[in-house]
């Protein structure tokens, strides 16, 4: 449950403050637990929307975006690069607060875009956009810090 | 779905960060305040809701003495009233006294 508060913010000490609120919710509600999903994936909600809280209280869920819908990436396949679970926390980290937030809710959580933009009050545009943006930066990132491990060589170790 | 896309689902799952040791101190200490504060705040609820009701209790029964009292005063007026030297304007009056003197006294 802490690595998911981390995945949204980015000191530990805050993050820690969302997990432990979080807990605090989940055992004062557990009786709104209707048993239906897992009990797991009841908590991992409650931490996830206590992290938007967190990053909205402090206005840093989002930066509305005036600028037209940036292009995909028509070629958004990194070959043959593998990462480990603190690799991904640190790619995580090195992206903007706008960026990393649709990240994690549209890749990780699996939302669409129109319960993002319903999550974050902006757009459905501007949740894309967002989108299209952190995997280009994480591409970059991904490449210019050498994180890019070919898999042969890892099976041959 | 990209493979860039994958990897990070795949992987988010197995990020492991750990809080710090007193981390659930701070979970246990918000518990017990919570349960601390609602207990204060019971107390304060019964003294506020017994206060309110002595309060209602005495003004119903100020409210009843008082109409109890006026209705006394009503019917031991009438009872000395001669009724052979009225009007009948008077003993309508006289009627009408009576009549509110028996409404206060029931109602």
């Amino acid at each position: 449950m802490f690595g998911i508060c981390r995945r949204y913010i980015l000191q530990h000490n805050d993050a820690e403050d969302v997990m432990i609120e979080g807990f605090y919710k989940v055992l004062n509600n557990i009786h709104q637990f209707d048993g239906r999903g897992s009990f797991e994936g009841w908590m991992k909600k409650i931490m996830v929307n206590e992290a938007l809280m967190w990053l909205r209280k402090k206005r840093l869920a989002m930066v509305e975006m005036n600028e037209k819908m940036p292009i995909a990436d028509e070629n958004e396949e990194l070959e043959n690069f593998e990462l480990e679970p603190a690799e991904v926390l640190q790619l995580l980290d090195q992206l903007p607060g706008g960026y990393k937030t649709v990240f994690n809710l549209y890749v990780i959580e699996e939302f669409k875009h129109r319960e993002i933009a319903e999550k974050l009050g902006i757009s459905i545009n501007t949740s894309k956009s967002q989108l299209i943006l952190a995997k280009k930066k994480l591409k970059q990132l991904i490449e210019s810090n050498h994180i890019k491990i070919p898999k042969n060589n890892k099976l041959n170790e | 779905m990209s493979n860039l896309e994958s990897i990070f689902r795949e992987k988010s799952g197995e990020i492991l960060v750990k809080p710090s040791e007193n981390a659930w101190d701070r979970l246990e200490s918000k518990l017990s305040r919570k349960h601390t504060f609602s207990f204060r705040s019971l107390k304060v609820w019964a003294i506020a809701a017994s206060l309110a009701g002595t309060v209602a209790i005495s003004v119903i029964w100020l409210y009843q003495s008082q109409a109890t009292s006026e209705t006394i005063s009503y019917v031991a007026q009438t009872r000395s009233i001669d009724f052979s030297n009225l009007d009948n304007g008077e003993i309508l009056a006289q009627i009408n006294t009576l009549h509110q003197a028996y409404l206060k006294l029931h109602y």
